[in-house]
């Protein structure tokens, strides 16, 4: 199957040959060893970042390139496309977005370069708890002031690449929930030194997943940060995360995407070329249906991704067709995933070919880092104007 | 250093090649640059990082031809011809070779880099033509290269036999063995890069040339078709008692496959 790139200019059309080319320097078998013994992916996050890939959505005065959600979103795409998971360091490319915009100028003067130049890594963020998952504004974990630092107390959890990060975002609850003035206020945005804060006041647990995603739970006792690293104004942090969720939407679509046309290359080629009963299996249509149906699905959410993107670069809200972006590329990815599956029989579930290994990866994106059901609500209630469930 | 690098825009060899009527189907094929080459413009850029100058690549095809100089001027190549006439296509080795003389006489070089031969059609003509035509030294397979000094390299070239390590005053033509190096990746500001870096593009009449020179017209090797490899027949599975099956198979590539002959 060749590659298809209508709708992409020469510039993007390099961006993606560029991706690809040093994707294929880590071809299925380092992704299966990576997998095998649940290893981050060292090697080629660090061919990605010294690409410059990572630095793609910094601005240019920072040291990055400059460029914008459509373009990161098609190195993920690429990256997922190829076979690997962009999941291991796609955050590294977006989190920096909250110290950009609302962060100080000293701030960004001392993070963002070393950032762009991927010397410092800042791929975490602590938002999700475990007794508020969806539910945002309950956290519990709270930060109290004392003098110059404030005080951490609470816990975090599904905290992805914390161990493979210099830096975190963190968010805390800065004004106690009963004193608070609106249901999205007294949350805040701290910005936490890893390399001092691990085992002096917060504990690091990894959590084994049924994929090779490297995700945590985090205790904080008593974790001193310096009050020069709140974020933007205190008590305004809920609205930072809301600021920043439309461009982690379009991204994350676009990881579903590359593992959409991922699963629909692999079954092509498949169905082509296995003979059962003298014929290509993909002559028959019960095989051809599932791949011909995941494809234009993929396909669909890729406009729909493509709107969101360019409404994004061009400084609109595409609040509703990023979040429809999300639901789906994750759906697109699953009817692609399972159309892979039968496609390949048998053979669908040995690890050689590695199709089950990103049947696993894939699944995660209906569950994160937004549900679909809360999505749905999204556009129910945001877009639609139903009563509030 | 001056340095020259021709390349060849090729189909991706990893996709399926069809034929149709005698021809390589082009439609939906996507295009590369030729291995060998790619370590030819690595080479290139590894001299100039060493003593300064300029790396111009040079490609002569049709349109698709500018994306594989792209790519080399995101690599780091400082500038790039593009020799785009419909009279250049279906070119023999001869006809490449004497474009590409007319283009590297344009400026002052001190050294032309190519691959070892294009992945596509495997002939490995164009470099020594080139040369030819130059009245330049070559040193063909190079899979050793150092150069203490601008004027100088130091070549191992691969033989049948063994190694050949040689002396080369420069200006000279090098051909490159892919174990020369391992060709860098572009990385996204070189791809940004690229797009800012001079890309001429030039008909023959550019060049001096008639269109009756190159081309189908001057060419002297003329393809008359293409063939799509036969498929391999089904191989033979042997099962059984290990020493039984060793002798069984022994004997039938002695005598049938006549491999030890």
């Amino acid at each position: 199957m060749q590659y298809t790139e209508y709708g992409l200019n020469d510039d993007r059309k390099a961006l993606c040959r560029g991706v690809r080319e040093l994707c294929a320097r880590y071809g299925e078998s380092y992704w299966q060893e990576v997998d095998r013994v649940q290893a981050y992916p060292e090697a080629f996050v660090r061919a990605l970042t010294e690409g410059g890939y990572l630095a793609a959505m910094i601005p240019e005065s920072y040291g990055g390139l400059g460029l914008g959600v459509t373009e990161g979103g098609l190195i993920l795409e690429e990256i997922n496309r190829s076979g690997g998971t962009a999941a291991a360091c796609h955050a590294q490319m977006y989190t920096m977005g909250t110290v950009l915009r609302h962060g100080s100028p000293a701030q960004k003067e001392r993070y963002l370069p070393p950032i762009a130049k991927g010397q410092l890594r800042l791929q975490a963020f602590g938002v999700t708890e475990p007794d508020a998952g969806s539910d945002t504004t309950s956290i519990s974990t709270t930060a109290a002031r004392r003098g110059d630092r404030y005080l951490v107390n609470g816990r975090k959890v599904f905290i992805s690449r914390v161990k493979q990060s210099d830096l975190m975002l963190l968010l805390v609850r800065t004004t106690p929930k009963e004193q608070r003035g609106k249901r999205t206020e007294g949350l805040s945005v701290l910005l936490v030194d890893l390399r001092q804060a691990v085992g002096h006041g917060l504990e690091v647990r990894g959590i084994e997943t049924m994929m090779n995603h490297h995700t945590n739970e985090l205790t904080f006792e008593n974790l001193e940060v310096p009050a020069e690293n709140l974020v933007g104004e205190e008590g305004q942090g809920f609205r930072y995360i809301l600021s920043s969720m439309n461009a982690e939407r379009i991204l994350i679509a676009s990881e579903s995407i590359g593992d959409g046309r991922y699963f629909v290359e692999r079954s092509v080629a498949y169905a082509n070329q296995r003979v059962v009963f003298d014929k290509p299996i993909g002559q028959n249509q019960g095989v051809q249906y599932p791949i011909a149906r995941a494809y234009a699905a993929v396909e669909a959410a890729r406009l729909m991704r493509d709107r969101a993107a360019e409404m994004f670069d061009q400084g609109e809200n595409p609040g509703a067709e990023a979040n429809m972006a999300k639901l789906l590329g994750a759906d697109a990815a699953w009817q692609a995933a399972n159309a892979c599956m039968d496609t390949h029989g048998g053979y669908a579930y040995t690890r050689e070919y590695g199709i089950e290994r990103k049947f696993r990866e894939t699944r995660l994106y209906l569950t994160a880092p937004v549900t679909n059901n809360m999505v749905l609500n999204y556009v129910s209630q945001n877009v639609l104007g139903l009563p509030r469930s | 250093m001056n340095i020259v690098v021709p390349i060849k825009s090729v189909i991706d060899v990893e996709l399926n090649i069809r034929v149709q009527e005698g021809k390589i189907a082009k439609d939906g094929m996507s295009y590369i640059i030729s291995k060998w080459d790619e370590n030819a413009i690595e080479a290139a850029l590894q001299l100039k990082e060493k003593h300064g100058g300029e790396v111009t690549v040079v490609s002569v095809g049709p349109d698709r031809a500018s994306e594989s100089l792209r790519k080399a001027l995101a690599m780091g190549a400082d500038k790039a011809v593009h020799v785009n006439d419909p009279a250049a296509e279906d070119s023999d080795s001869f006809g490449f070779a004497k474009i590409l003389a007319k283009v590297a006489q344009r400026g002052p070089f001190d050294l032309i880099i190519t691959g070892k031969q294009a992945q596509d059609t495997d002939m490995g003509g164009t470099g020594p033509i080139l040369a030819e035509l130059l009245g330049l030294p070559q040193v063909y397979n190079v899979i050793k290269l150092e150069s203490d000094e601008p004027s100088t390299l130091k070549l191992n070239r691969l033989g049948h036999q063994g190694q050949e390590m040689v002396e080369l005053k420069l200006p000279a033509l090098i051909a490159a063995n892919d174990s020369l190096n391992e060709p860098r990746l572009a990385s996204l500001r070189g791809i940004m890069a690229a797009k800012k870096k001079p890309l001429d593009v030039l008909k023959l009449a550019d060049l001096g040339l008639s269109p009756d020179e190159v081309g189908a017209k001057g060419a002297r090797v003329r393809t008359l078709e293409f063939q799509p490899p036969k498929r391999r027949a089904a191989g033979k599975k042997f099962e059984g008692d290990a020493e039984e099956v060793t002798r069984k198979v022994m004997d039938l590539l002695a005598n049938e496959a006549k491999i030890f002959a």
